[in-house]
């Protein structure tokens, strides 16, 4: 097993502070005003179908 | 503007620390996603949302209290519903407990409330987490984010669909042949098997059978990192846990990756893996593999009966487990509980012997591997997702499957050799679906596998082909054969 030196974890954390600044990519796609109010009527939608049923 | 169930599970807990982030409006934000896109998937089968709240309330009086906050404090957390929780409904997906409410939290959920955590509600799961397609009797199928008619894997189905959602920032699962594995593969999340013992598991019906493990799943490393530390407090109850809790460092740095060599597999020589599967592996490898000091293209010798060996120390424990529910209640079970006890007391104690032996050459042989290479990247899942009205995969690139789990080989072959393996996300398959790839590491090595999954993570991150793959919730559509979310 490869052993990591205190030498090579300096390197890293440099390497990391150097690193150009990225969005993380974590947001949910498609999160629009628009698109919120059709899911919540589904939403709605599908519940008033459970409760029939 | 990012809504705060988006946050990253570190962020957020950044951000409450810093009181710039109240744990109600974390849970509020959680609550909404979970209003807007839980009828199309059906991730959250039961929400205590009043009792949130007011665990989400307590945690504020704390920060103001200026108290020191644990590990989690604030975070609303899906818990898989095969683990009991306090006053809030518990099914283990079967018919036989549909209307259960446990008085007491299983060890898991207990050390996530020690941290500060929110138990927000349950998360979907076949019946007593039997096979990789979350659907069930009690709550129906669970949808794949990036296209509800299909599989999001499974056992731990409910906590990824949710995850990539962004329902919640942490969720929790189980895994046996891949149930954390394979759903963080078809969803785009990331999920850890760990060592048997690290995440103490003390309701195992056969306690010293360790295929069984307890882990947790994030949409990232350094999140699902987060939650580990919670998970892994020793109990003696679990005969394997240990105190290798403490060995997970408290922050991670990132492996060097140019110091180190891996082998890469896309079948590990013994999974059927679709063809296809295999060629976006081999893709991506090109991809990332100039990142490491050396890339062998081989596996682990997992001998020739490693399917059968797992199959029928697998039996053990359905049988251990599920024989009397079977006895009493056999109308009330899937087919997926019944056929596996039932081939399981068919077995001999002369099958069960040579499993174990068989099992100990495995384990051997895969410990020594590692003397060579550092980890071992492959697929986490054999197939793209498959529609979930189709129980399991029956055939793959022409060939028909002998059980319902061959196509888990990918998956199970490192269980039968006591590995952990982080679960990565890695671009989109050729049908556009999240690709996963595993980075496992011998029994014992999950700090350093972290660490290299960490590293790889950021590797991964950089380019649009390999990057995490997000659902687009404007193209969630209904689905009939779902149910909605069930009161507790």
């Amino acid at each position: 097993m490869a052993v990591r030196s205190a030498r090579n974890i300096e390197k890293q954390k440099k390497k990391n502070r150097r690193a150009a600044p990225r969005a993380k990519v974590t947001r949910i796609q498609g999160n629009t005003p628009a698109v919120r109010r059709r899911l919540k009527k589904m939403s709605g939608k599908a519940r008033a179908a459970k409760a029939r049923g | 503007m990012t809504d705060a169930c988006d946050l990253a599970a570190v962020e957020a807990r950044r951000l409450i620390g810093l009181k710039q982030l109240s744990p109600t409006e974390l849970l509020e934000s959680c609550l909404g996603r979970i209003e807007l896109t839980n009828w199309a998937v059906n991730a959250f089968v039961a929400l205590d949302a009043d009792a949130a709240r007011k665990q989400a309330k307590a945690a504020e009086a704390a920060i103001a209290r200026g108290e020191e906050l644990g590990l989690l404090a604030g975070l609303p957390i899906g818990i898989k519903d095969l683990q009991a929780t306090a006053g809030l409904r518990t099914t283990w997906g079967s018919l036989i407990y549909k209307d259960h409410v446990p008085t007491e939290d299983e060890l898991g959920v207990a050390n996530i409330r020690k941290a500060g955590g929110v138990v927000l509600g349950k998360t979907n799961t076949p019946e007593f987490g039997a096979g990789a397609n979350t659907r069930n009797r009690v709550y129906g199928a669970t949808g794949n984010p990036f296209d509800p008619e299909k599989t999001c894997g499974g056992s731990s189905g409910g906590s990824a669909a949710a995850l990539a959602l962004g329902q919640v920032p942490l969720a929790t699962g189980s895994d046996l042949a891949g149930s954390l594995r394979t759903p963080s593969g078809f969803c785009g999340i990331v999920g850890f098997r760990p060592s048997p013992g690290l995440v103490p598991y003390v309701d195992r019906a056969a306690s010293l059978s360790p295929f069984s493990v307890m882990g947790p799943m994030g949409r990232s490393v350094a999140d699902m990192h987060l939650l580990l530390r919670a998970q892994a407090v020793p109990d003696a109850r679990d005969p394997f846990s240990s105190g290798d809790g403490a060995r997970i460092p408290a922050r991670l740095t990132g492996a060097d990756l140019g110091q180190l060599r891996v082998a890469v597999s896309a079948d590990l020589g013994c999974a059927p893996v679709d063809k296809a599967i295999a060629e976006v592996f081999r893709a991506r490898v090109r991809l990332f593999g100039s990142s490491f000091r050396e890339v062998q293209e081989r596996a682990p010798d997992f001998g020739p009966v490693v399917h059968e060996t797992f199959e029928t120390l697998r039996c053990v424990q359905f049988v251990a487990a599920h024989r009397e529910r079977l006895e009493s209640s056999r109308e009330l079970l899937d087919r997926n509980v019944i056929d596996n006890t039932e081939r399981g007391m068919k077995m001999s104690l002369a099958d069960v012997s040579r499993a174990h032996v068989e099992q100990t050459k495995i384990y051997k042989r895969f410990l020594a591997f590692f003397r060579e290479v550092d980890a071992v990247i492959c697929p986490v899942a054999t197939v793209s997702p498959f529609p979930h009205a189709q129980l399991f995969v029956e055939e793959i690139n022409g060939e028909r499957m002998p059980t319902y789990i061959r196509w888990l080989a990918l998956a199970y072959a490192p269980t039968t050799a006591l590995a952990c393996s982080v679960a990565l996300p890695c671009g989109v398959d050729h049908k556009g679906f999240p690709f996963g790839i595993q980075v496992i590491g011998p029994k014992g090595t999950d700090a350093r596998v972290l660490e290299i999954a960490y590293a790889l993570e950021q590797v991964l991150a950089e380019r649009k082909e390999t990057a995490r793959a997000v659902p687009d919730i404007s193209s969630l559509s209904p689905h009939a054969s779902m149910r909605s979310m069930a009161s507790p």
